[in-house]
């Protein structure tokens, strides 16, 4: 398997958005979720929760530039999602098995399928297209990967990798579209968070480098999970050239700091994150003093490495 | 969620037919239009635990169980 850092080192050369995002945050968050491959245990449940969300809306936005009717592209993303949630002979995370105090529970299968239908026919006549790429296949799902000019070897230039869920043109301009589902209400102060914001500005910097797009920036559709319902909102992230600039070189320097703090095989707390983005999954072990964390961490976390070179 | 939705849900997917997955679509369609109505909407059935008081839980332990 490919590893995402340097032979031998902790010094990571192949960067997704989340490991940047992860370093950016808090160093020892990143410590825990990339270099040890930590996950706790509520969190799978998100992030697994997002992937079929995505696998859905892909599977749907591929059928539509296909040329399926609206409702023959929604029963193939419903068939496909039925599918994808049936484990062992039986639902996963069907909601009868699931306990009302369970923080994760809005994550469950019938919400899942809920929201994707929601979703699909909220924007039934969106005026955001999928665009082609030049084999003619939709951009949708789009796997990226080139180096940029921050190598700490020459024989190991460092990549920036990813994926994009879909490029889209919305009144004549291009934007990627980066899909999100959250338990948290659709206010202004959700979108806020996007603006400036890691994710926004490496999507916008990939499709223009990695798929020779122009475009503008990145269209967040957001879908809410609750109790009963779902719902839906749309925001712009736009990038300038200048801030697309800045972002470039500001990566540069993020990446000179890992170095260090992997040459050190030390990387400090930011003690002013923890409590910011939802609360880092972390605070747990870190509240904790130094002698009795390794033992918490085993009781209480699980071993997914992130790689970003592995497809998903 | 109605008794109908529930079984389709329980079923394995890849013994559904085409009308299995309009009669899926259908009730999902009919739950948004609900809620856009603003009326109540069916929520997905969870596990419920017995919480037992304190008072109980003394109770209890008074008769020795």
């Amino acid at each position: 398997m490919t590893s995402p850092f340097i032979e031998g080192t902790n010094v990571q050369y192949a960067w997704d958005s989340t490991s940047l995002g992860w370093f950016k945050e808090c160093p020892r968050k990143y410590y825990y979720h990339m270099v040890r491959g930590l996950i706790g245990r509520g969190e799978a449940v998100h992030l697994e929760f997002g992937i079929l969300y995505h696998g859905a809306l892909e599977h749907f936005d591929k059928l539509k530039f296909k040329g399926a009717s609206h409702d023959e592209a929604v029963h193939g993303a419903v068939d496909w999602t039925l599918k994808a949630t049936w484990r062992d002979g039986k639902p996963w995370r069907a909601s009868k098995n699931l306990a009302a105090e369970d923080r994760t529970s809005l994550k469950c299968r019938e919400n899942l399928i809920r929201t994707i239908i929601w979703y699909m026919d909220k924007f039934k006549n969106d005026p955001a297209k999928t665009k082609a790429l030049p084999n003619g296949e939709p951009m949708v799902e789009l796997n990226f990967k080139f180096e940029v000019p921050f190598g700490r070897t020459l024989d190991r230039p460092y990549v920036l990798c990813g994926y994009l869920d879909r490029v889209v043109t919305f009144q004549d301009a291009d934007f990627v579209m980066d899909r999100k589902t959250t338990t948290q209400t659709l206010s202004s102060y959700y979108y806020e968070q996007y603006d400036p914001d890691n994710q926004m500005s490496f999507y916008t910097v990939a499709a223009q480098v990695a798929f020779h797009t122009p475009v503008r920036g990145v269209i967040v559709d957001a879908a809410q999970i609750a109790v009963g319902f779902s719902r839906f909102g749309r925001s712009f992230a736009s990038r300038t050239r200048d801030q697309v600039d800045e972002w470039i070189k500001d990566t540069g320097m993020w990446f000179r700091q890992a170095e260090i703090f992997a040459d050190k095989g030390y990387w400090p707390m930011n003690d002013k994150s923890c409590h910011k983005y939802g609360g880092c999954p972390f605070i747990p072990v870190c509240t904790k003093s130094n002698v009795i964390r390794e033992k918490f961490i085993e009781s209480n976390y699980d071993v997914r490495a992130w790689n970003p070179l592995i497809p998903r | 969620m109605s008794s109908e939705l529930a079984e389709l849900f329980e079923r394995n997917p890849l013994g559904l037919s085409d009308q299995d997955l309009s009669v899926i679509v259908k009730k999902m369609r009919e739950y948004q239009a609900q809620f856009e109505l603003g009326l109540r909407t069916p929520v997905a059935e969870r596990k419920t635990v017995a919480k037992t008081k304190k008072a109980e839980v003394d109770l209890l332990k008074d008769l020795g169980l």
